[in-house]
């Protein structure tokens, strides 16, 4: 009985320090303290400085902040504007025009950065005000650039992905093999969705198609570096002649040269790109140091393995489990950023998951679908925030954009339950 | 009091500065491990002191992002509260942090002088005394420590310093 109430003590403390509003890692820190005194005897203090210690020193982690500072340089380098006229003259005969554009440009950054915010930035930066000047309608613009922007987290490199590998124990070289499939197909499935909405609307659809394409030649010559540069990195992980941390270090160098080549590169741009980069990377460690300790005070709990027993005696057929989970990640990501709903998650759920008989890899592409379903819904979206900045529309307008692609989503996740190897087929081949 | 709260945020700006040198030495290292390794030469223990020097990068920049709004928060209550009940909140929540914060940095510190005390030394291939890489790791955990205060006290007494509803800082970066 104690057990139970301090069980629900525990839960609710996590609870109301989050929605108070303390910072999100104080509040895991402080809840897993609280769990180490609940439900143990061990040294609470000393406990804590040694997992922060060995998890924020640890090899595999050091991937994350040179991936940052790598999409950093980049965001500051003149890439929206190569990938818009790069692409553009390939994407513009399909039915739907630049609009595609959204999803190409979208696709080819994120293979580069892996962050979704910064892709809906980068891509919208230059293919907004082109697609506004020719009267393509603003839900559609503003509908796919926030969709396609959660191919940064989907296509490698990609931040969460990093985070979620960190957390179970996966490789992080696996997992961004286990990505590349599904990112592709989704890119094509919004392409697909852009294609039905103008011959369905081809009526109101008649945008100014004006777009030079006599020097296609060099414009594609342009496209070429980035190309190149994901090459490199992805390249080199898939191959496995590099590791994760050491692909990041040679795109960092990557795209300095890059910049450097399009003369973008100033003391200034640089020494922000660096600034940005510790400042993103404290802010992700400090979640991640409350996410590692909690994780040990939530295995003293005991509510993972509870949670997991109850979930198995309920014979789930995995579909179900999947659709359940689904709606509580869509759930909870209206209150909670997406990294923060990663981390505090896998603490209680790895062990079902695990348990469930789901590998590991597929179950961490399935949650960064979900995770970025979650950041285009509002009232928490991340990339609503970075497009209503960019847009000046309101909230409720670019969510109501975005829903199409939020259900375009939920179908890509129906198709990655039927099948599975779109994510498992890759690392199997690859790893042989 | 202004120009002493001036003055702090400068440190904790510094410290900023040594994290991103910290960064760019990190991304250094591991070019130098890949360079070493397609020529034969050592190399060992350079992933051990990478994960050192990303260790002292992000303590020492802890507190500068909290002071510039970078850790992230859920604000659906705090953006709905105004006036004395949303300063009422942040307090609140300042004096929680402060209160974990001074928790962290003392566990941290106490870390590297046992560390320092017992004489240990990594595991890894270039045995490093380990109160090393711990020392600037206790460092940053202690700033963010007098940061948070630094907040708190404003909070407190001169509020208008750092009111949210007037502030500009470009808050956190979500990926």
């Amino acid at each position: 009985m104690s057990e139970t109430i301090s069980i629900i003590i525990f839960l609710s403390t996590l609870f109301v320090l989050l929605g108070v509003g303390v910072w999100v890692g104080a509040a895991l820190l402080l809840t897993a303290i609280l769990g180490m005194a609940l439900f143990t005897s061990a040294p609470i203090g000393d406990s804590m400085a040694v997992t922060i210690w060995g998890e924020q020193s640890s090899w595999t982690l050091t991937a994350l902040p040179l991936f940052i500072w790598m999409g950093e340089i980049l965001f500051r380098s003149k890439l929206s504007e190569t990938l818009f006229r790069g692409l553009a003259p390939f994407l513009r005969r399909l039915p739907g025009g630049l609009l595609h554009v959204n999803v190409g440009a979208s696709a080819v950054f994120a293979a580069i950065s892996g962050s979704s915010a910064a892709t809906v930035a980068t891509v919208g930066k230059m293919s907004i005000p082109e697609l506004q000047q020719r009267n393509y309608p603003e839900h559609m613009i503003i509908g796919t650039l926030s969709g396609a922007g959660t191919l940064g987290l989907l296509i490698p490199p990609s931040i969460s992905m990093i985070i979620f590998g960190v957390t179970v124990n996966e490789s992080i070289s696996k997992l961004f093999m286990a990505a590349m499939i599904p990112g592709l197909c989704l890119a094509l499935m919004f392409m697909v969705y852009i294609v039905i909405w103008t011959k369905l609307n081809r009526a109101s659809f008649n945008p100014i198609e004006d777009l030079d394409a006599s020097d296609l030649g060099r414009r594609v010559l342009d496209l070429a570096p980035v190309l190149l540069l994901i090459l490199g990195v992805i390249g080199s992980i898939y191959s496995g002649i590099a590791t994760a941390t050491e692909a990041a270090a040679l795109g960092v160098l990557g795209s300095i040269l890059l910049s450097l080549s399009q003369r973008s590169l100033t003391w200034q741009s640089f020494t922000e790109s660096i600034t940005g980069s510790v400042r993103t990377t404290a802010m992700i460690m400090f979640i991640l140091m409350g996410a590692g300790f909690l994780s040990l005070a939530m295995g003293f709990t005991g509510i993972p393995r509870a949670l997991a027993e109850t979930i198995e005696s309920w014979k789930l057929s995995p579909l179900a489990l999947i659709a359940i989970l689904t709606v509580f990640y869509i759930i909870l990501g209206c209150f909670l950023d997406g990294l923060s709903s990663i981390v505090l998650t896998m603490a209680v759920i790895e062990p079902m998951v695990r348990a469930a008989g789901f590998d590991m890899l597929w179950f961490g592409v399935y949650l960064m679908i979900v995770v970025e379903m979650a950041q285009i819904t509002p009232p928490i979206g991340f990339n609503l925030f970075v497009l209503q900045g960019m847009t000046g529309r309101d909230m409720g307008f670019i969510s109501k954009a975005s829903f199409p692609m939020f259900l375009v989503m939920c179908v890509f996740v129906v198709v990655l339950v039927m099948v599975p190897e779109l994510a498992t087929w890759l690392p199997e081949v690859l790893s042989k | 009091m202004r120009r002493l709260s001036a003055l702090f945020d400068q440190i904790y700006r510094m410290g900023a500065y040594v994290a991103g040198a910290a960064l760019v030495l990190l991304c250094g290292l591991v070019l130098y491990s890949i360079v070493a390794r397609l020529l034969g030469l050592y190399s060992g223990g350079a992933s051990d002191v990478a994960g050192y020097v990303m260790a002292t990068a992000t303590f020492l920049a802890l507190a500068h992002t909290f002071r510039t709004d970078g850790h992230i928060r859920v604000q659906l209550l705090l953006q709905k509260a105004m006036g004395t009940t949303r300063r009422g909140l942040e307090i609140l929540c300042l004096a929680v942090m402060s209160g974990l914060t001074a928790f962290l940095a003392y566990y941290m510190a106490r870390l590297t002088y046992d560390s320092y005390d017992f004489g240990e030394r990594s595991e890894g291939a270039d045995a490093i005394l380990l109160w090393i890489p711990q020392t600037p790791v206790a460092f940053g955990a202690a700033l963010l420590a007098i940061a948070v205060l630094h907040s708190l006290l404003q909070a407190i007494f001169d509020y208008a310093a750092i009111d949210p509803d007037r502030q500009a800082n470009e808050g956190p970066s979500e990926i």
